[in-house]
């Protein structure tokens, strides 16, 4: 088994420069003024910078970016429930490079030509949720149910003061009902959420050096060689918020390594000789159009471990290949994020085949 | 209808993009420091929803106040949801 790191995205630090909050004032009562109000017109975030992850045969990114808010308008349900959509704008700078030399093994599923070395990327995204106001009386009811469980839950416990304690717990808002309700999560979220869409565009350039042998002469050689990548993509965050998809289109203008072999000088008297096994011939260029699905999902707690999963599709049009990348989150930072597990990964021209742990990569939605 | 001044006070984690806070069908969005004022009408229960964006994990602290006293529950910490994209919470005040 093989074992690879893949440390792009969890956090080392985070600077953040003007971090200002949120910069628009209410204004009159909600009970006396029909309307919504509160409507934001420009910037709310600064210009954060993070230094990202690192693992010892990792990857160290350096980013800066920015989230301001474009709109809020007024959002009315195909039901007739009032809400709002919030409208936001997001640039995102990078620049980022493998640590160590070791074996790279990041672009067996996901396919990227650009993975194994130094990359710098700018992306533009834009993003549109949509939030209803709650429902009082269903919000109620789920209430009154989530204290028909707690009680039945203290009952079980044969616990003398469950009135108290329900009455406490109840006092909790909606932890009550995500706590005692059975699906009360999922039922809060849907009930506010109705969905969010982000879409953007991401420009990158990648800079790496490939080693091989000449066949005839077995003299190692190296180029650098620099590689273009242009994608656009569109993410769906399903209501519930712990659910997205993606599709993604990619045009790759890029290199890869020629195919290994192994290479053994003449060897006419039979003597001990050293032979090589690698790359053979100069870099190979590598273009074309790819399509990309991913899946993330956030699973929940499975004996006591929160687990959450990110399976990744890419298809390469040009050379017909397919690879398939799945990373399944099973290491908890102790922060409520996921930031490590393994992953497997596949592509369909070589079969080759990897499983490994992973490091430094934080679980998210593309919309987060 | 008498009502009664309530400020809530709304300390997001840097991560955190969007905040509002809501009562009933009518939202808010904090101020420059991060304070929100809502008039309610008084010997009520009301139930405040606050709608934070961003990754999980990030922190929300909220506190509402009725002439500089916390209400019950209040303040309260939030955290977004693992592996969600925001979160929706609410917290009821009696008045």
């Amino acid at each position: 088994m093989k074992r690879f790191l893949h440390a792009a995205s969890a956090f080392a630090g985070l600077i953040a420069l003007p971090a200002t909050a949120d910069a628009q004032q209410g204004e009159g009562p909600p009970v006396e003024t029909p309307g919504v109000s509160g409507r934001a017109d420009q910037s709310d975030k600064g210009i954060s910078v993070e230094f990202l992850a690192i693992g010892s045969d990792g990857v160290a990114t350096l980013a800066l970016q920015n989230t301001n808010l474009l709109d809020v308008d007024d959002y009315e349900s195909t039901d007739r429930r009032k809400g709002r959509e919030v409208k936001k704008f997001n640039w995102r700078v990078a620049a980022s490079a493998p640590i160590g030399d070791g074996d790279d093994f990041t672009d067996i599923g996901t396919l990227d030509s650009l993975a194994s070395g130094f990359k710098f990327e700018v992306n533009f995204s834009k993003s549109s949720s949509k939030l209803l106001f709650a429902d009082d009386d269903k919000v109620n009811e789920w209430v009154a149910e989530a204290q028909t469980y707690c009680l039945k839950s203290r009952a079980a416990q044969r616990s003398t003061n469950a009135a108290t304690f329900c009455a406490n717990e109840r006092a909790l808002g909606d932890v009550f009902v995500r706590r005692y309700l059975p699906g009360g999560a999922a039922k809060l979220n849907s009930h506010i959420h109705q969905g969010t869409l982000k879409y953007g565009a991401t420009a990158s350039v990648g800079y790496d050096e490939f080693s091989y042998r000449d066949a005839a002469t077995l003299l190692e050689s190296s180029e650098n060689k620099i590689s273009f990548e242009g994608s656009a993509y569109a993410t769906w965050l399903f209501p519930s918020s712990f659910t997205s998809i993606t599709g993604q289109v990619k045009y790759q203008y890029g290199y890869k390594p020629g195919d290994s072999q192994i290479l053994c000088p003449p060897n006419p008297t039979n003597i001990v000789i050293q032979c090589f096994n690698d790359p053979v011939g100069a870099p190979m260029k590598n273009k074309g159009f790819q399509f990309v699905a991913d899946m993330r999902h956030y699973i929940g707690s499975v004996f006591g471990t929160p687990m959450a999963i990110s399976p990744q599709l890419t298809y390469d049009v040009s050379d017909d290949v397919v690879g398939i990348d799945v990373p399944l989150y099973l290491v908890s930072d102790g922060e409520g994020g996921l930031t490590g597990g393994v992953r497997a990964g596949w592509r369909s021209d070589t079969d080759k085949f990897v499983v490994g742990i992973f490091v430094g990569t934080r679980f998210g939605h593309k919309t987060d | 209808m008498a009502l009664t001044t309530v400020i809530v006070n709304v300390k997001p984690d840097d991560s955190i993009t969007y905040v509002d806070l809501s009562v009933r069908n009518e939202y808010r969005r904090p101020d420059g420091n991060g304070n929100v004022t809502f008039q309610l009408q008084t010997g009520k229960r009301h139930r405040l929803w606050i709608h934070a964006t961003g990754p999980g994990g990030a922190n929300c602290e909220i506190d509402a106040q009725v002439n500089g006293t916390s209400l019950d529950g209040f303040p309260t910490k939030r955290m977004i949801d693992q592996g969600a994209s925001g979160s929706d919470w609410f917290q009821e005040m009696q008045l």
